[in-house]
């Protein structure tokens, strides 16, 4: 049990095990921007609608705004700054700029997280429809969303393939 | 605020009964956003995440399922349920989107109790049956029973909703729901749940609940009448439709006007009934 201050929680965060303070109204948001300094991940509404704070937690998409930090203990999280080295978030990142998917930026990290768990899971490169709905819970309020689909669908094309398996970490 | 993180069902009864106001976190997708916008404060949050079996669905040899309280939305949605169960999954895949239902569990999400929102309605037409469990010990309610009104369940002070208890689906019983929203994965401007026994075309019983509509899932017990031993019929469809109709009762606000929710309840429930209805007749 942990009481009303500030405690401290172990979580792996991009395979590194870490020990992060966390007041008790703290979120996993909180624990990434402020203690761990991955700023990658974006503060928006801070209410679960938009989609900028979009980590992987356990290996599944989640709203870093929407886990409480202490409720976060053991838990392993995959931030923009984990996908380095992720194949199918490097073909994305081409894509985008490709395409002019990039503007202000600053939805770009929650959806290159988003769509690099997309990707992940199918086995088929996703067509426009399937993108569109898979972002539905990503705001961009620059491109109009166009140009960012165009590119999904262009980097789930060249990513998305019969290894799909052996290339998830 | 403190924090606890209770491994049994008697602890969390203990925490609730020693500290007034606490509020149960299970998937924090409704209760971290309200933390954070300043709508909550409790002074203590018991953790759900590490209470042993909470999470668990379980099928049953005779087509029954017993979901404990922390099932995510996701393993609803992927969960692929029998006959009339199936509006369940439907309703599950519809609620937010994947971040959110990979988190957000099926016991927040009902006690919540939000009309406005996918789960509600669907466990209603379902005739689910909720585990509440307290210091006084254990009971069952309906679905129908359960929400009270906007944002208010029937479980008492010191009690938390621990498992869901869906009833074997009789053969021939097909489920659906339908929601319009303005944009994907936005809460329902109305949203109709419907199951249904058919046998050979003929409807032998019916049970729709509406979203977003009243206070709570409405559900009236002359709508469901009104198709039971029919062929569902235009005339018998658009009587059930029309009962529903008259009874909304739901708030205007950025989703739609009350009339305009009112104006398209029969039309949503048609095309409810429609998709539940070509299941049945579509070879299994």
């Amino acid at each position: 049990m942990t009481g009303g201050g500030v405690a401290p929680v172990d979580l792996t965060v991009n395979g590194e095990p870490l020990t992060l303070l966390a007041g008790p109204g703290a979120t996993l948001l909180d624990l990434l921007r402020s203690r761990a300094q991955l700023t990658g991940s974006k503060q928006g509404c801070n209410s679960g609608v938009c989609g900028v704070c979009t980590v992987l937690v356990d290996g599944k998409t989640a709203r870093a705004c929407l886990m409480l930090a202490a409720d976060c203990a053991g838990r392993t999280v995959v931030t923009i700054e984990g996908l380095d080295d992720d194949p199918h978030a490097a073909v994305l990142g081409e894509e985008m700029a490709k395409a002019g998917a990039v503007q202000c930026g600053y939805c770009t990290p929650g959806i290159v997280v988003a769509l690099t768990d997309l990707f992940r899971r199918t086995a088929v490169p996703p067509d426009a429809a399937a993108v569109r709905h898979w972002l539905g819970g990503n705001i961009c309020r620059c491109t109009g969303y166009v140009s960012i689909v165009e590119a999904a669908v262009r980097a789930g094309q060249r990513s998305v393939g019969a290894d799909i398996e052996a290339r998830a970490p | 605020m403190q924090i606890f993180h209770p491994t049994t069902v008697d602890e969390v009864i203990g925490l609730l009964a020693a500290h007034d106001e606490a509020r149960c976190l299970a998937g924090g997708q409704t209760l971290v956003a309200m933390l954070n916008l300043g709508l909550l404060d409790p002074p203590a949050l018991i953790s759900l995440r590490k209470v042993a079996g909470l999470d668990r669905l379980i099928r049953h040899a005779d087509g029954g399922v017993t979901m404990g309280a922390t099932v995510t939305q996701a393993a609803l949605a992927a969960a692929d349920l029998p006959g009339a169960l199936a509006v369940l999954g439907e309703a599950a895949q519809q609620v937010a989107h994947p971040a959110i239902r990979n988190f957000g569990t099926v016991g927040g999400a009902l006690c919540h109790a939000d009309p406005a929102a996918d789960l509600p309605p669907a466990f209603v037409a379902a005739d689910a049956r909720m585990t509440a469990i307290g210091p006084d010990g254990e009971r069952s309610l309906s679905a129908g029973d359960f929400f009270v009104d906007y944002l208010t369940t029937a479980l008492a002070d010191g009690e938390i909703l621990t498992e869901i208890r869906l009833p074997p689906p009789p053969p021939g019983s097909v489920g659906a729901y339908l929601k319009f929203a303005r944009v994907d994965g936005d809460y329902a401007t109305v949203s109709v749940a419907v199951t249904m026994t058919l046998e050979n075309g003929v409807c032998r019983a019916a049970r729709i609940a509406l979203g977003s509509c009243a206070a709570r899932p409405l559900r009236l017990d002359a709508a469901d009448a009104a198709l039971a031993d029919t062929g569902l019929d235009a005339d018998s469809v658009a009587r059930a439709g029309a009962l529903l109709q008259e009874a909304a009762d739901p708030l205007a606000d950025m989703r739609g006007t009350a009339d305009y929710r009112r104006r398209i309840v029969p039309g949503l429930v048609a095309r409810a009934i429609g998709a539940a209805r070509a299941k049945a007749e579509a070879p299994a």
